[in-house]
């Protein structure tokens, strides 16, 4: 029987950057903070959490998944 | 954050009006926008045949959904303009989009009018991006005028109609600013204009299309890189984060003060239209921009 191993996830909240799909993992409170960090603007993003939005006042926890789509449109 | 209404956990919120909303009331207050829109500007009725715009994006189908809903009579129409990894997933989402929601759908295949994309933009020494707004504005007016629909409405939002102002403003471009708005008057051959999102943002309409469910096309086209309008929008982004509300309040203020006077000094010095000689288009020129665009691109090949 061979030996598995497990490989503890990064510790913080997995955020991902769309439509670019960038992906990074970040020590984050809330989403205003995570925003602040990403230099992004509230109202220019969709902050999506197990499909559903998220504002910029909600509180985050290590291990969420959290999507950060952006709005404009450019073409 | 509560939603307004009715106070329990809102998922938007809205610095421009103060406020957050729980699903249900965002929807009651989008539809509200829209409806207030249409009847302020006297858009359409329900007795109007309207063809709408779609590009397979957000604002596209969320008008037309939103109209629908609203009880109007919607044909949604398609322009495929043939750009390799793009065209394709744009085409297929708004199909879906159709079949599934039950509107009708007219596509209009670029490539069999001698207009793919690439090939004007092989053939072009200018950016792209006018030629190919003036090639959708073109079939939009012709299939509306041809199709007998009454009305051709746009998934224009706030933020799109804001950089456009700003845009002709900066330039002071008398034409553009004496016809900017969200309603233009068929004329001259031309089918009348709407846009029914004028008092939505694109956050608003973003979110509105999520919590609809709608499964938009939001990669970017791959030559739009550098469009001056995504630059004004980062402009006015900062300003609205500023001075929340900014954005509806200069273009109301536009409609209501700015656009009278534009107009009339184009009614003296603008230019006079002619059916184009080629396809009876109306145009400024002998022949319409578009026919010189399909006899430069057909010429080269």
């Amino acid at each position: 029987m061979s030996e598995q191993t497990y490989e503890p996830a990064p510790y913080g909240v997995t955020v991902t950057l769309e439509p670019a799909n960038e992906t990074r993992v970040m020590q984050v409170k809330t989403v205003l903070q995570m925003l602040n960090q990403l230099q992004i603007r509230p109202t220019t993003v969709l902050v999506i959490r197990d499909g559903g939005l998220l504002t910029p006042d909600l509180k985050l926890q290590h291990g969420d998944k959290v999507i950060v789509r952006t709005v404009v449109s450019s073409g | 954050m509560k939603c307004k209404r009715c106070k329990v956990p809102a998922v938007v919120a809205l610095p421009s009006h103060n406020t957050g909303f729980c699903a249900e009331c965002f929807d009651l207050f989008f539809i509200r926008q829209v409806e207030r829109g249409i009847h302020s500007e006297k858009l359409f009725t329900k007795e109007d045949r309207i063809l709408v715009a779609l590009s397979g994006g957000k604002d596209s189908l969320a008008c037309i959904l939103v109209l629908k809903r609203l009880g109007y009579d919607v044909t949604g129409l398609h322009i495929d303009l043939s750009i390799p990894n793009s065209s394709e997933f744009a085409r297929g989402t708004v199909e879906r989009f159709c079949e599934e929601h039950d509107i009708p759908l007219i596509v209009k295949e670029m490539a069999k009018e001698g207009l793919a994309i690439p090939d004007v933009k092989a053939r072009l020494n200018r950016p792209i991006c006018s030629a190919c707004g003036k090639i959708k504005r073109y079939f939009f007016n012709k299939v509306a005028l041809d199709e007998k629909y009454t009305v051709l409405a746009t998934g224009h939002n706030l933020d799109d109609e804001i950089a456009r102002l700003f845009s002709n403003v900066l330039r002071w471009d008398v034409g553009y600013l004496s016809d900017q708005g969200p309603m233009l008057e068929a004329e001259n051959g031309f089918a009348r204009k709407v846009k029914p999102l004028f008092r939505l943002s694109e956050f608003e309409t973003a979110n509105w299309s999520f919590l609809q469910g709608i499964p938009y096309h939001y990669a970017p086209c791959p030559y739009s890189k550098g469009a001056s309008f995504t630059s004004y929008k980062k402009l006015w982004a900062d300003l609205e984060e500023e001075m929340p509300g900014r954005k509806l309040a200069f273009y109301l203020g536009f409609l209501e003060k700015g656009k009278a006077p534009f107009q009339r000094q184009e009614a003296l010095t603008g230019d006079t239209l002619a059916p184009c000689t080629s396809c009876g288009y109306p145009t400024s020129a002998e022949v319409c921009g578009v026919c010189r665009i399909k006899d430069a691109v057909a010429e080269r090949k």
